[in-house]
């Protein structure tokens, strides 16, 4: 009891005597409870140091320095990385934008070589170039008959290229407008309109329209021909031809579509 | 200080500091309520702001012929326009000569470039590119519609500030006129940057070629940059399907060809060609006399923008004897070799029927009367048949009902119902007058005589095929019996009759059976019958029919004893069998004899 008593004296005293704050770091005032037996002298006066870590040797305080920088590197790297990955995903994501503009570009240019391969190759282009280049159509083939091995039928001689009745450059090439065509051709019904004098207009409108370029040259001179050289009348009036005058009518107003 | 002066201070203090706390818990309140409460409507809000929806525009899928060959395709083109507000009067741009570095030019030298790219006239382009005479500068100036992306390329790099490029898709057709009136045209969509179908199979083949629009989501910052790190929503567009026909380019090529040549050479008003497979009753050609170029559709007279063939009504004359002879050989009333004394007038139920030309009264086969394609035996032949049963028979083989092939504007023809026949009519209907079809019935008529009686309707589309390359196969063509298999072989004989030694001994083609029939027809208009059809409808090779070509020129003018569209024919039938490598004929004729009795040479 005495004993009891006089602890609870003896540690008032020591937590008075100890200081409660080391440096900047607050200690754990609180003794750690020891047995009663082992009841350390009271009267001693070595204290017992305590501390909350181990004191820091200097093998401690070099790893603790690694330790930091490499947390900093680690740290440094990955915003590195975000930042280069970040970069890169913006780089990709324009080169996808110049790739498609590329591929449009691509697209583009194989469109106009498709176009122009299948224009060179229509029907109509190739039988124009094989009459420039002097071909004509074959006449009728020969037969051989496998069995008994006998011509049953021998091949025709292809018509010259004056004679040959084939005119294959009638149809307009692609590209090529039919307007110069239509043109021609309503030359042509108007002057064979049903007028009692169609006559002698006809010469001059039929000039086959063979040649594209021909064609749509000789269009061209004729139309000039007839504005330099229209005659002026006495009265003061140009003179007009019959043909262009369609004998005197109207020619009627087209209908849209007549059928059904 | 004053008891006094020090309660106001702190009650100051305490003011503020309440002030404040209650602006704390009002900022605090608004916090949580954008980031706790209403966070997910903010953050779709601010989505939304950045967010633009692009339309991806499907490409018009390409028309294309049994060979592959492109008949019309989709391809991108510029418009270019120029805004002529606030340009300086010189600009600064990349040198054009590949160095580095820039330079300044003024306005006249880059018309000239300008011009020269756009091959225009200098002087024109300069008033579009600038505002004349102090006219107050426009906003919008196109200076070229259509270019190709070169010739774009090209003029972006002259540098003109304000001139921008519009992308728009435009129709092209390689192959120019090859089946113009078929494929029909396009015309430009409400919106000016897609074309829509407006004639023709591109009308008709919308809803294939058409495609689906996708979309492409993506986020804008706010100068209008796209920010390349977000993510991209994208639905692609669905390509429309490519339209694969039954047409051959080449076989069209040609059969146009003949069509124009017959019309020029007669001054007729419209030469049409069908060539029709037998097995299938595909299509493999239309030709038409009248031209129609679909990337110019404008230049072609408004009536033959779409085939006459399909429009075009008329009577046509003798061709219209094969269904007649058919009916009556299927219904047992007559055998090719029956027996007919043939004069040159009959007169039935106070009908006089004539023959085209005077001849003496003959004994004939029926087969005869075929050949030499005489209107006093058909009108024997077919009486012999009640009204009802031809007219049925006209039906079955399509007559008066428009075969429709996927082209507007398909005529079903004229023929009325027998009770309404009038005296006369009941007689002209068994030589093709008094009813009216187009070409393309004349050719469904002879592939059901040479497919064995059965008809298959003409078909003019082979398939769709989609974006990733597989095919859709259209609905089956249907399918119908006319007339029996033994009817059939038998006409296929009267009609080598008519080639042998008939009316249409010049169809004859060297190498292969050919059989078919002429036809006159008178052509009607609002004054009487004033012009005349002509055709012929033939099938070869007669050993295994392949294929049907009908020739039809109608209204020619001129000297009417020249009239013939045999060359047409013969010209197209040998192409087509030479094209498709048709084995020339190994059998004998099978024509039967024209005239009863040992003498088949008599005078016309």
């Amino acid at each position: 009891m005495t004993q009891r008593a006089q602890r609870r004296v003896t540690k008032t005293a020591a937590m008075t005597a100890q200081t409660v704050v080391d440096g900047s770091a607050a200690r754990a005032v609180r003794p750690e409870p020891v047995a009663a037996s082992e009841l350390p002298e009271l009267d001693s006066r070595q204290r017992v140091t305590l501390s909350l870590v181990p004191r820091i040797n200097e093998t401690n305080k070099r790893s603790m320095l690694v330790m930091v920088i490499a947390l900093v590197v680690v740290a440094f790297s990955v915003i590195v990385t975000l930042v280069l990955m970040n970069t890169s995903v913006a780089q990709r994501q324009y080169d996808i934008v110049s790739l498609r503009n590329q591929e449009r570009v691509l697209s583009q240019e194989n469109q106009a070589l498709l176009k122009e391969a299948q224009s060179l190759s229509a029907p109509q282009a190739l039988a124009k170039k094989a009459k420039a280049l002097g071909l004509v159509a074959p006449g009728a083939p020969g037969l051989v008959d496998l069995n008994d091995n006998s011509i049953t039928k021998s091949a025709d001689k292809a018509v010259e290229a004056e004679g040959n009745s084939a005119n294959y450059a009638t149809l307009p090439l692609p590209g090529q407008s039919i307007r110069e065509k239509a043109k021609a051709d309503t030359k042509k019904s108007e002057s064979k309109a049903p007028v009692p004098t169609v006559g002698n207009a006809s010469k001059d409108d039929a000039k086959p329209a063979t040649d594209s370029a021909d064609s749509k040259n000789s269009t061209k001179s004729v139309v000039k021909d007839e504005t330099a050289t229209r005659k002026i009348a006495d009265d003061g009036r140009p003179v007009f031809k019959d043909s262009e005058l369609n004998g005197g009518t109207i020619p009627a107003p087209m209908i849209k579509s007549p059928t059904n | 200080m004053s008891s006094t002066a020090l309660d106001t201070a702190k009650k100051r203090m305490r003011f503020l500091l309440i002030l404040s706390l209650a602006a704390l818990l009002a900022i605090a309140g608004r916090l949580f309520w954008v980031q706790g409460i209403n966070a997910s409507t903010v953050a779709d809000a601010a989505q939304a702001d950045r967010q633009r929806e692009e339309v991806i525009a499907p490409t018009r899928g390409s028309i294309v012929d049994r060979n592959g060959t492109l008949l019309a395709v989709s391809v991108d083109r510029y418009d270019l326009v120029i805004d002529q507000r606030d340009q300086r009067d010189q600009f600064r741009r990349a040198k054009r000569d590949g160095t580095n570095g820039s330079e300044f030019i003024g306005w006249d030298q880059a018309v000239k470039e300008l011009a020269q790219i756009l091959d225009q006239d200098p002087a024109e382009l300069a008033t579009s590119v600038q505002p004349q005479d102090g006219a107050k500068p426009k906003g919008y100036v196109v200076l070229a519609k259509g270019v190709t992306p070169e010739v774009k390329n090209e003029v972006m790099e002259v540098g003109i500030p304000r001139l921008s490029p519009l992308l728009r898709s435009e129709r092209q057709y390689p192959q120019g006129v090859i089946a113009g009136p078929l494929l029909g045209f396009v015309r430009n969509s409400e919106d000016q940057t897609s074309v829509v179908g407006a004639e023709g199979l591109e009308l008709s083949q919308e809803k294939h070629l058409k495609g689906t629009e996708g979309s492409r989501k993506i986020e804008v910052s706010a100068d209008g940059v796209r920010i390349p790190v977000t993510e991209v929503e994208e639905t692609p567009a669905v390509n429309g399907q490519d339209v694969m026909l039954t047409i051959d380019s080449d076989v069209n090529y040609v059969a146009q060809r003949e069509a124009e040549k017959k019309q020029k050479q007669f001054n007729a008003q419209w030469v049409s060609v069908v060539v029709q497979e037998v097995k299938t009753g595909k299509i493999l050609a239309i030709g038409d006399s009248a031209q129609l170029d679909p990337n110019d559709p404008g230049a072609t007279d408004p009536e033959f923008r779409r085939s006459v063939s399909i429009t075009r009504a008329f009577e046509p004359g003798s061709t219209g004897k094969a269904a007649i002879f058919a009916a009556a050989i299927d219904q047992g009333a007559v055998t090719p070799k029956t027996e007919l004394r043939v004069p040159n007038k009959y007169t039935v139920t106070k009908e006089t029927i004539n023959d085209s030309l005077p001849h003496d009264t003959f004994d004939m086969t029926a087969a005869g009367v075929f050949a030499r394609s005489y209107n006093t035996g058909t009108v024997m032949v077919g009486n012999k048949l009640t009204k009802k049963q031809r007219y049925d028979y006209m039906r079955k083989f399509g007559l008066g009902s428009p075969i429709y092939l996927g082209l507007n504007g398909a005529s079903a023809g004229q023929l009325a119902k027998p009770e309404n026949w009038d005296r006369r009519q009941q007689y002209t209907t068994m030589f093709g007058q008094g009813y009216s079809q187009t070409v393309l019935h004349t050719a469904s008529i002879f592939q059901t005589l040479a497919n064995g009686g059965e008809r298959i309707a003409p078909s003019l589309i082979e398939g769709y095929k989609n974006d990733d390359g597989s095919v859709t196969e259209p609905d089956p063509s249907k399918t119908s019996r006319v007339v029996k298999k033994e009817t059939a072989k038998e006409m296929l004989k009267i009609m080598e009759g008519v080639v042998e030694s008939g009316t249409g001994t010049k169809m004859k083609i060297p190498g292969y059976r050919v059989g078919g029939k002429t036809g006159t027809g008178q052509a009607a208009s609002d004054k009487g019958y004033d012009g005349y059809s002509y055709s012929f409808a033939g099938v070869a090779p007669l050993d295994d029919p392949q294929y049907v070509v009908v020739a039809t020129m109608y209204r020619p003018q001129g000297s009417w004893k020249n009239f013939s569209v045999a060359d047409t024919f013969t010209e197209v039938m040998s192409h087509v069998l030479n094209t498709y490598n048709v084995p020339p004929s190994s059998t004998k004729s099978e024509a039967y004899d024209v005239f009863v009795g040992k003498e088949q040479k008599k005078p016309w």
